[in-house]
């Protein structure tokens, strides 16, 4: 050994505490009288550790992995993933290496026929330890190799002679060269042909039924990740040729990477998986894009978190404040009565006041997001391919907003990559969920196989993207849930309005009836004073019905003329002085109307000549009914409507009897001037405002019908949607639920 | 594995399956950083330091343990994570709901880990085969004969003489770098 290097054994020893005492005290003695020494021992001693830090890494690196590993085997557990089965024997062999080196270079004992059915055999088949696991190729299996190759292998990957995916249990062999020394014990080069590769690592796998090869689904690759500390652009696979005299040329590179290739993005479709079906199945028209975005993108009003926020507080503030009124009763009551009382009847204990922020994230992807990438903007980019396509149907399956950030934070890598990172999750914390942590989603290692790269020349202006997806995603957020707000905001307004016609119109009715019974009583109660052979005495002013009796008169015949007229009863009055009678004659009238329920209404209504105005029949059970009075004569008009058609009839003279009608399809127009005609002037002006109300209340029930059907078609389509939304939704869901989707 | 099993394994220098026993810890610490505004990224550079932390103070003589394990960890991660909120001026921390340790325990493990980033930055930047050499012996303290069977080399002799080549490269790098 040269000088400078015994010295540092001398130190090192030293630093160890190895030296003999003579030794050490001489050491010592030197180290004061020289400063460089010391400054070469502190620097050892610092060397020291810094070796153990850098081991520590390392250890806890490979110990991340495992747990990674670990935690993705057990999510695969739930998909139907089992971990290969490491064959015992194997086991032993390998870890054999370690325990007794001298048997390390001896080689391995290799079956006879290689993967490709020849003896040939290289140093590295006969050096490398073997690696031997047995799986279930029928089930997708990750195995992971001593030194951190992790394949993820596919149900179904490997084919028999025959092409048939292989059952029963299959022998995978795996020998491994990553370190530089294992590499030369393979006796590997890495040269391919005389050109020399930098390595990334070298492995050979193959699987076996026995004595057969089996060979690999091209379409079902398995997906191999060699652990490395940096990745280093354009990589290449090659495939390994032994060569005669043992060694292994490489040969047949292929990248890595698939090169993507874009389509027109505005073909593709980023809707949520079954949303086109399902609105297909139910008699949609989904080739009408406009209503299909339209209709999906209304749920992005569902991610106005501040707005909900906004919301959530006023309420909480109102509880809040009925909570506190409660919890001070409550104190003073436990005060007076004692706990276990208070508490049986209040049934909940107020002395702690609930309150916080409760507001409900939803578990999804919004809506808006999607409404930002489906854009030309992002033509040429990895999203505008079939492959992220497919990619976007688990994404929306996860539910989870921030799956479908890292890929648009990714834009620029690999799709694969980000396949792998979503796999593993390495996530952040999103803002649009109120998960933090995220288990990973393993059924993306799938993907991560294909080794799908990127667009070839693809869009460079990858940052500006990343912007506008942000930017844009949370301005069609608020967009969106503005014109939702707007929407339901006027549909309340013309709520409102409606509500203040019908109060109007029900109070006209009242002042009609009101009017028709002091009309008709006018002329019952002339017509008995005339039949009693009387004078009719004059009213008491403003007091119509008896109610001032306080001298003796003809009040008895009033009240019984009052109460005919009110009852719509026939009036046999016997005056019982001169024993004359009065009697005016009530006769029913039933009116009953051909192919009723064909239609959405019916109205029937009377015009007497002796009234200024009309009377409606009640309906009772589809046949309208009313009790002519013998001294009117009665014209009859029905009106019946269905959808925007409009049905007339109408008879000048109807007297007691049955009657039934056949409506004809009659315009507006004609209906109104054959009203016209048919009756006097006060009779059709208040027939024309009867109509007008009519047209109205045909118009709003159109509108409540689509409000209707807005929202059983956004009640039907939310689970699709959101699958992962819960079936009961919290109040904060079902509150802007009421702004759940607009016109469209 | 229990603690206590963790801690003799730690003493004993035998770490193999120490660490992907001691990442059952991890997800608290992860989701601390995360509702911290970190990222995952972040979580496992510091749980890493952590782990050396914990692993300086278990392995230094007469360590019984006062808490357990994962308390340890996270009382750690959770103090460095603050300090680094604090240099960059984050917001309010905010806690998981979690036991902690005070400072005390681990504040001296901290600061003299600090020292050695330098020394451990020149080692990670050797070449793979020395790293590894080194690495086999001062920390897994494998014996000279073993090493040279297991890399590949000629003799015990050639190891050694190759190890304190490393050293000796590792060593002329931390002096450049310390005079700089």
């Amino acid at each position: 050994m040269r000088k400078e290097l015994e010295l540092m054994e001398t130190i090192e020893n030293y630093i160890n505490g190895k030296l003999s005492a003579a030794d050490k005290a001489a050491f010592e003695k030197k180290m004061q009288a020289d400063p460089q020494l010391q400054k070469e021992v502190q620097l050892q001693k610092e060397l020291l550790e810094g070796i153990r830090r850098a081991a520590i890494k390392q250890s806890a690196q490979k110990g991340l992995k495992k747990y990674k590993l670990n935690r993705n085997l057990k999510n695969w557990g739930l998909t139907g993933l089992t971990a290969a089965v490491l064959v015992a024997g194997s086991v032993f062999l390998y870890n054999s290496v370690t325990k007794s080196p001298q048997h390390n270079n001896a080689p391995n004992e290799l079956p006879e026929l290689n993967e490709q059915g020849s003896r040939l055999w290289s140093d590295a088949d006969k050096y490398l330890p073997l690696q031997s696991f047995e799986l279930d190729p029928e089930k997708d299996t990750v195995v992971e190799t001593q030194d951190g190759i992790v394949f993820a292998i596919p149900a179904h990957t490997f084919l028999d002679a025959g092409g048939k995916p292989a059952t029963g249990t299959v022998q995978l062999e795996i020998k491994e060269a990553l370190k530089a020394a294992d590499i030369m014990k393979g006796g590997l080069n890495t040269r391919s042909g005389d050109k020399l590769l930098e390595t990334g690592g070298m492995f050979y796998i193959n699987a076996r039924q026995g004595d057969a090869s089996l060979k690999i689904d091209p379409k079902n690759a398995i997906y191999a990740e060699v652990p490395s500390d940096e990745e280093k652009p354009g990589m290449q696979l090659f495939e390994g040729k032994r060569l005669a005299d043992g060694s292994i040329d490489w040969v047949n590179p292929k990248p890595i990477r698939k090169d993507l290739i874009p389509v027109d993005i505005l073909s593709l479709d980023f809707y949520p998986p079954h949303y086109l079906d399902s609105l297909k199945s139910w008699g949609y028209d989904i080739s009408n894009k406009k209503f299909t975005d339209s209709l999906y993108y209304s749920f992005a009003a569902l991610f106005n978190y501040e707005e909900l926020a906004a919301k959530e507080h006023a309420r909480q503030d109102s509880i809040a404040a009925v909570e506190a009124a409660l919890a001070a009763e409550y104190a003073a009551r436990m005060e007076r009565y004692g706990s276990a009382a208070v508490q049986e009847h209040w049934g909940k204990d107020y002395s702690g006041n609930a309150s916080g922020d409760t507001i409900v994230r939803l578990r999804g992807i919004n809506p808006a997001k999607i409404k930002a990438i489906w854009d030309a903007k992002y033509q040429n980019t990895l999203l505008a391919t079939r492959e992220f396509e497919e990619r976007l149907q688990y994404i929306h399956k996860t539910c989870d907003a921030h799956v479908l950030d890292m890929y648009i934070d990714n834009l620029d890598k690999d799709l694969c990559s980000i396949d792998s990172m979503v796999a593993q999750s390495n996530g952040v914390i999103s803002m649009e969920s109120d998960a933090v942590y995220y288990p990973g989603y393993p059924e993306f290692w799938k993907f991560a196989a294909r080794g799908d790269g990127k667009v070839k020349n693809g869009e460079k202006n990858v940052e500006l993207l990343k912007a506008y997806y942000r930017q844009k995603s949370k301005m069609y957020t608020e967009a969106i849930s503005k014109t939702a707000n707007e929407f339901w905001g006027k549909q309340k307004d013309l709520d409102n309005t409606a509500e203040g016609k019908r109060n109007e119109q029900q109070s006209k009715d009242l002042q009609r009836n009101a009017e028709n019974f002091k009309q008709e009583l006018e002329l019952n109660l002339d017509e008995a004073y005339r039949q009693l052979g009387k004078k009719r005495p004059a009213p008491l002013p403003a007091s119509p019905y008896g109610l001032h009796i306080a001298t003796t008169g003809w009040y008895n015949v009033d009240a019984y003329v009052i109460q005919s007229t009110l009852t719509r009863t026939t009036l046999d009055y016997t005056d019982p002085e001169t024993g004359k009678k009065a009697v005016i004659n009530y006769e029913p009238l039933s009116v009953t109307i051909e192919n009723y329920k064909d239609y959405d209404r019916v109205l029937v209504y009377l015009l007497p000549d002796e009234l200024s105005s009309f009377q409606r029949m009640p309906n009772r059970n589809e046949v309208f009914e009313e009790e002519l009075n013998e001294l009117m004569r009665y014209k009859l008009v029905c009106l019946a409507y269905k959808g925007d058609r409009s049905f007339y009839f109408s008879k000048e003279e109807v007297g007691k009897g049955k009657l039934s009608v056949s409506l004809i399809e009659t315009s507006d127009k004609d209906i109104e001037a054959n009203i016209g005609k048919l009756s006097k002037r006060s009779q059709s002006r208040a027939m024309y405002d009867e109509l007008r109300y009519i047209g109205f209340e045909k118009t709003e029930a159109k509108r409540q019908q689509q409000l209707v059907k807005i929202k059983e078609l956004t009640n039907k389509i939310r689970p699709v949607i959101f699958p992962c939304m819960v079936a009961k939704t919290d109040s904060a869901i079902v509150d802007s639920f009421g702004a759940d989707a607009r016109g469209f | 594995m229990e603690d206590q099993k963790i801690i003799e394994l730690i003493q004993s220098h035998k770490h193999d399956k120490v660490f992907t026993a001691l990442y059952k810890y991890f997800p608290v610490v992860k989701k601390m950083v995360l509702v911290n505004g970190g990222r995952a990224e972040d979580a496992e550079d510091i749980y890493q330091e952590a782990l050396i932390v914990f692993y300086r103070k278990a392995a230094s003589p007469g360590f019984h343990l006062t808490a357990s394990i994962n308390t340890y960890l996270y009382s750690i991660c959770r103090f460095m994570w603050m300090e680094q909120s604090r240099k960059q001026q984050k917001q309010n921390f905010v806690e998981i709901e979690k036991e902690t340790l005070s400072e005390a325990e681990f504040i001296a493990e901290i600061e003299a880990e600090s020292q050695f980033n330098l020394a451990e930055k020149v080692i990670s930047d050797l070449g793979e085969r020395c790293r590894e050499l080194l690495i086999l012996f001062y920390f897994h303290s494998k014996k000279l004969k073993d090493i040279a069977a297991q890399m590949g080399y000629n003799s015990e002799n050639t190891a050694k003489n190759q190890k304190y080549k490393c050293l000796e490269a590792a060593k002329n790098k931390l002096k450049l770098l310390k005079s700089m």
